[in-house]
């Protein structure tokens, strides 16, 4: 890592350095038959898929190139709400080795760039950025998913005047398509040829639109290897965060507003156990980087560390929180600890930026039955709406989760998401009841009027049929998809379940 | 597969016992559900020949799944005891598109015709009957769980009377007891493709208890598929 402390070429992975895949000694299906029962995080059931870990490019193209029948579809770490990253009947492969390690193969300090390698995850690039002064200002929710996992589901974290998408950081990045051609894709470039030929000749491939296509593309339109990403310097792994209590919604809405156009980052937690005008209090967060006069001495000393814990409940955790009462009570009395008036703490990056990192510590906090979650994203100016999905949810008698709101001011170039600024809400729901299923799907009805779109990477029940009415950009998706994709190699549960 | 929310998009329910089938259907068609298949053996030629389903039950159960919402269905019979034709039937109901959810009726108490009485446990015809019930299960549950391992997932609800065999003729019994420890271990061994075999075993009626009607039957199986473990459902008998 020692040269990384110099302007290093930024530069695609290498490419095969073990020589013909799948010898005896360095097989890439994993265990003896290769099927393996693959869930999503806080599912209770899976798929079997034959799983494959490629360890350099040529045996990634092997994989991809090979694919038949079923179909493949790349998977990070597991850490997927959805059905985005399984492929039963199919093949799933996974980037380990010169595809993840190191993190990051390049860094240019006067363009302030970072090459990074997909098949790494957030934690590992953060680890290996921030102990240099830099840090990537965009992120996801949990550190363990890898940033090839982050682009394909466009992932949100905290976003302020930075857009928190995964995507917003990445001036281009470089993928292998199913044809086993690797590419170059560049933010906003369009008419680029791609960067490796093809056996097949070369595609006539609008870079920008593979860019679009790629990011929120759910690992459809290709493999994502490295991306060349913006970095920004910092002087410390901590977060200067803020936090005042709201009592209404509105009040909530307001708050986030004014804390994202002022502090880079901002996000809304919601109290989901209020009912009627209180409908929608929360916590309101903005943050910004802390300098070092801002820590105590004591931590001065190790400033850039990365410190991956997060305050966590007890190792045991009783099954009785998920009880709709009992998690009532708890969701009420968090609101009644959180200020009044606004206060000022210190946080490790990962305790503000990966809230999911709690759950996936605790499956017991996510009960027998899963947890669905429904991410959904709508136009500012229907913010109101919130209150009345809450209101329906509750309702059904499902447990609540974390409920949290984030706004985005800036414009996305992904097909599959949306591309306006919007506000962003998730709600985790444990325990779900049968009559969930009818109230989501009334809600969905509701947001295609509104304008709005479900997230799609942690979805897993939205009708196939509202897709073409929520995603405007969906047949440019799909001619995309069909040109880069002729052998239709590229599939998952999800493509299959929304005929995408 | 099953989404997240226990809702299967595509569902086959397969086997004679007809009553069953609309209390299934209005249980589990949803909205989301795009497609349902019903298999059922019926002996159009000789329709008293067979413990096959009758064509007009076969047509009331049709016209129930198009009223509950069921635009995309498909019938499609075969010949009772012809087990390479139910096998057929099967692979193309798959071949069509993935199917989340099968649901037995053959083998269960619903569907099971009385196969004579405890006094004359060994009359040919109701050996007969067994055989062909016990034959045409067993191939049943083996193509389902194939076809599903192949897309590699799938629920497969398998209806059987293990648990009250005290009160079943001999032919009948040993074809139940049978059925149930097949799917018992089927689903022991088909798990592991992402398969997943639910058995509901019927048992003794208590003095306390009322027998399961065929709409608890129902939501019995739409909480075991909720339930990550739950892989009997019991039924009390009448």
């Amino acid at each position: 890592m020692g040269n990384l402390d110099t302007n290093t070429p930024i530069d695609a992975p290498t490419e095969a350095t073990t020589g013909s895949a799948a010898t005896p000694t360095n097989k890439i299906v994993d265990l003896r038959d290769g099927v393996r029962v693959l869930r999503s995080w806080g599912q209770p059931s899976g798929t079997a898929a034959k799983v494959y870990k490629a360890r350099d490019l040529d045996q990634l193209r092997e994989v991809v190139t090979s694919s038949t029948g079923r179909g493949l579809i790349p998977r990070g770490h597991g850490h997927s709400l959805g059905d985005a990253a399984r492929c039963g009947g199919g093949s799933v492969v996974t980037l380990k080795r010169s595809l993840a390690n190191p993190a990051v193969t390049g860094l240019n300090w006067e363009t302030q760039r970072a090459t990074v390698r997909l098949g790494a995850t957030i934690a590992q690039i953060n680890e290996e950025l921030l102990v240099r002064g830099w840090f990537i200002p965009t992120g996801s929710t949990t550190s363990q998913s890898t940033f090839a996992s982050a682009l394909s589901t466009n992932a949100l974290g905290p976003g302020g005047t930075v857009d928190g998408h995964a995507h917003s950081s990445v001036q281009s990045l470089v993928a292998m398509t199913s044809n086993g051609e690797v590419v170059t894709w560049e933010r906003d470039r369009h008419k680029s040829q791609p960067s490796v030929g093809t056996q097949d000749g070369p595609i006539d491939i609008d870079s920008g639109s593979g860019f679009s296509a790629f990011i929120g593309g759910l690992g459809l339109v290709g493999v994502g290897l490295s991306a060349e990403v913006a970095i920004e310097p910092v002087t410390t792994s901590w977060m200067v965060v803020e936090s005042v209590r709201s009592t209404s919604l509105a009040e909530t809405l307001q708050l986030l507003e004014m804390a994202s156009t002022t502090s880079p980052y901002a996000t809304a937690l919601i109290d989901p156990s209020a009912t009627g005008l209180k409908t929608g209090r929360g916590l309101v967060r903005s943050a910004r980087h802390a300098e070092i006069e801002d820590l105590p001495d004591n931590r001065q000393a190790e400033a850039l560390k990365y410190d991956e814990r997060i305050p966590s409940p007890p190792k045991s955790v009783s099954s009785r929180l998920l009880d709709p009462r009992i998690a009532h009570r708890v969701h009420k009395l968090r609101y009644y600890t959180w200020p009044t008036t606004p206060i000022v703490d210190l946080q490790p990056i990962a305790e503000f930026f990966h809230l999911d990192d709690v759950t996936g510590k605790y499956p017991s906090l996510v009960g027998p039955l899963g947890m669905v979650r429904y991410a959904f994203s709508i136009p500012q100016a229907s913010g109101p709406h919130i209150a009345s999905v809450l209101d329906a949810i509750r309702e059904t008698g499902s447990t609540f989760g974390r409920v949290s709101i984030n706004q985005t001011n800036s414009f996305s170039p992904t097909m599959l998401g949306h591309s306006r600024p919007c506000l962003s809400v998730t709600i985790d729901v444990a325990n779900p009841t049968l009559a969930l299923t009818d109230v989501l799907n009334e809600c969905d009805q509701e947001l295609v009027a509104l304008g709005g779109q479900v997230a799609l990477d942690s979805d897993s029940r939205l009708d196939a049929a509202l897709v073409s009415e929520m995603f405007e950009k969906i047949t440019q998706w799909r001619e995309f998809k069909a040109q880069i994709d002729t052998h239709q190699r590229l599939a998952s549960d999800l493509s299959r379940r929304l005929a995408l | 597969m099953i989404d997240s929310m226990g809702n299967a998009r595509s569902l086959i329910i397969i086997g004679t016992q007809l009553n069953l089938t609309p209390v299934l259907i209005s249980k589990f068609i949803r909205a989301s559900t795009s497609r349902v298949v019903l298999i059922t053996a019926v002996d159009e030629t000789n329709p008293a020949a067979h413990p096959g389903a009758q064509l007009q039950d076969l047509d009331a159960v049709v016209a129930h799944a198009r009223g509950q919402g069921a635009t995309n269905l498909e019938v499609r019979k075969y010949q009772p005891g012809n087990v390479a034709e139910l096998e057929q039937q099967i692979s193309e109901a798959f071949a069509v598109g993935d199917i989340d959810l099968a649901i037995t009726t053959t083998t269960s108490q619903y569907a099971a015709p009385r196969l004579g009485s405890r006094e004359a446990p060994f009359d040919s015809l109701s050996i007969a009957k067994a055989t062909q019930t016990f034959t045409e299960g067993l191939v049943m549950l083996r193509q389902l769980a194939n076809c599903m391992a192949s897309q590699g997932s799938g629920h497969l609800v398998a209806l059987t009377d293990a648990e009250t065999l005290d009160d079943h003729p001999i032919a009948e019994a040993a074809s139940t007891v049978g059925i149930d420890s097949y799917a018992q271990s089927l689903g022991e061994t088909a798990k592991s493709h992402g398969v997943r075999v639910i058995r509901a075993r019927a048992s003794r009626v208590g003095l306390m208890q009322k027998p399961t009607s065929p709409q608890d039957l129902a939501i019995a199986i739409s909480e075991a598929l909720l339930k990550k473990r739950k892989n009997t459902v019991k039924v009390i008998a009448d």
